[in-house]
């Protein structure tokens, strides 16, 4: 056993070895996410994404809200945008159409682009922009303190819901796929080949693509409803996903009492997007003139 | 299928490519996922030493079992492991 005169002097920063595959894209100093979540992980897969498709740190741009996952922008050193609470999607909106080239994701959480930014997202499902937006889903507002999010299923306990919730949750990937989003997937988030190969489509695709993953949240949802550590939880969850491919989007299950979550792409309909179709309207105008 | 054509069912040739997991232990956070998620158990938590956060950064205790799967590479949430061949290694060094 060490004792604690024999634990060498913390080293300072500077001396982080810096041989990742990644290192150059990422800001390693920044993650502070709680060991063992999966928001990290979510980070390194988009990032080599981007090195798979050969795009330079000026062609993408990641925009985030706020929460667990809004502090993931600082972890870039590409052009990362760390907005206004629930406003991650108007302002990648803005980005997309003022330089359409631009690869732009919006990476942020379930409280922040549905309970106050719901308005914002249905209403880019609509016009089809062609933005990619990740939401790490984990079913409750993680960093103020574990208070009952929309995503929030029926009976579980949270701080301010102590003798259990009682409000219906969102089905997130209902609600994509009804507001008009042309791609929709649900992947857990340790399955990361599966959601590296959906994020690879998420790109190809000409429009609004929305991509749910399951990143259950231990410290505060899973203490309150003793569900054990981060692994017993990863654990968990794998026992209920269900990955079933072609299935319709409303039969796409989240339900933890069933214990049944229907995993997979829901829709994959490409259709035309919105600068696109700004630019047919500018083309159009300066003919009349 | 004609039996002309059939193929002899062979056991997969043995692997020409070695692999070696090297671990960053500043940057880990010892949350145990990879020691979860490899397949033929080369990692574990070293519970005797230390990072300069005062965590137990994940050692390699059978590295020669390593199959090169790069699980451990993509679960990680802190970036602080990944897998490459010996001779690009070697190549760098030398």
């Amino acid at each position: 056993m060490t004792t604690i005169d024999e634990i060498p002097a913390p080293k300072s920063t500077d001396e982080i070895p810096e041989d990742h595959p990644l290192h150059e894209r990422l800001n390693l100093h920044r993650f502070i996410f709680c060991p063992g979540c999966l928001i990290g992980s979510a980070i390194t897969s988009i990032t080599s994404c981007f090195v798979e498709r050969g795009l330079t740190s000026k062609d993408y741009a990641v925009v985030s809200g706020i929460g667990c996952t809004g502090r993931s922008s600082g972890c870039f050193n590409s052009p990362a945008f760390h907005t206004t609470h629930g406003r991650a999607i108007p302002f990648a909106t803005g980005l997309k159409l003022a330089n359409p080239k631009l690869e732009v994701v919006v990476l942020s959480g379930d409280g922040d682009l549905f309970a106050i930014g719901g308005n914002h997202f249905i209403h880019a499902c609509r016009r089809n922009i062609e933005i990619t937006v990740l939401c790490i889903n984990n079913n409750v507002y993680g960093m103020t303190g574990g208070q009952c999010a929309p995503t929030t299923q029926i009976g579980d306990l949270t701080t301010t819901t102590p003798y259990g919730n009682i409000e219906p949750p969102f089905n997130l990937v209902s609600l994509a796929a009804a507001s008009g989003a042309s791609y929709v997937a649900r992947w857990p988030g340790y399955d990361t080949l599966r959601l590296r190969n959906s994020i690879l489509k998420a790109f190809d695709n000409p429009g609004f693509s929305f991509i749910e993953v399951l990143a259950p949240c231990f410290t505060q949802y899973g203490r309150k409803n003793k569900l054990g550590d981060a692994v017993q939880m990863l654990d968990w969850i794998k026992n209920q996903v269900r990955i079933i491919p072609n299935c319709p989007p409303h039969e796409a299950e989240f339900d933890f009492k069933k214990g049944r979550i229907v995993c997979g792409e829901f829709v994959d309909a490409p259709r035309e997007g919105f600068s696109q179709k700004i630019q047919q309207l500018r083309d159009m105008a300066q003919k009349k003139k | 299928m004609l039996r002309s054509q059939r193929k002899p069912i062979l056991p997969p040739p043995p692997a020409d490519k070695e692999y070696v997991v090297i671990i960053l232990p500043e940057q880990c956070d010892g949350c145990e996922l990879c020691v979860e998620f490899c397949p033929t158990d080369v990692l574990e938590i070293d519970m005797e030493a230390y990072n300069s956060r005062m965590l137990h950064p994940a050692i390699a205790v059978k590295p020669d079992e390593c199959v090169g799967c790069q699980q451990c590479e993509r679960i990680c949430p802190s970036v602080s492991i990944f897998v490459t061949e010996i001779q690009l290694l070697q190549e760098e060094s030398s």
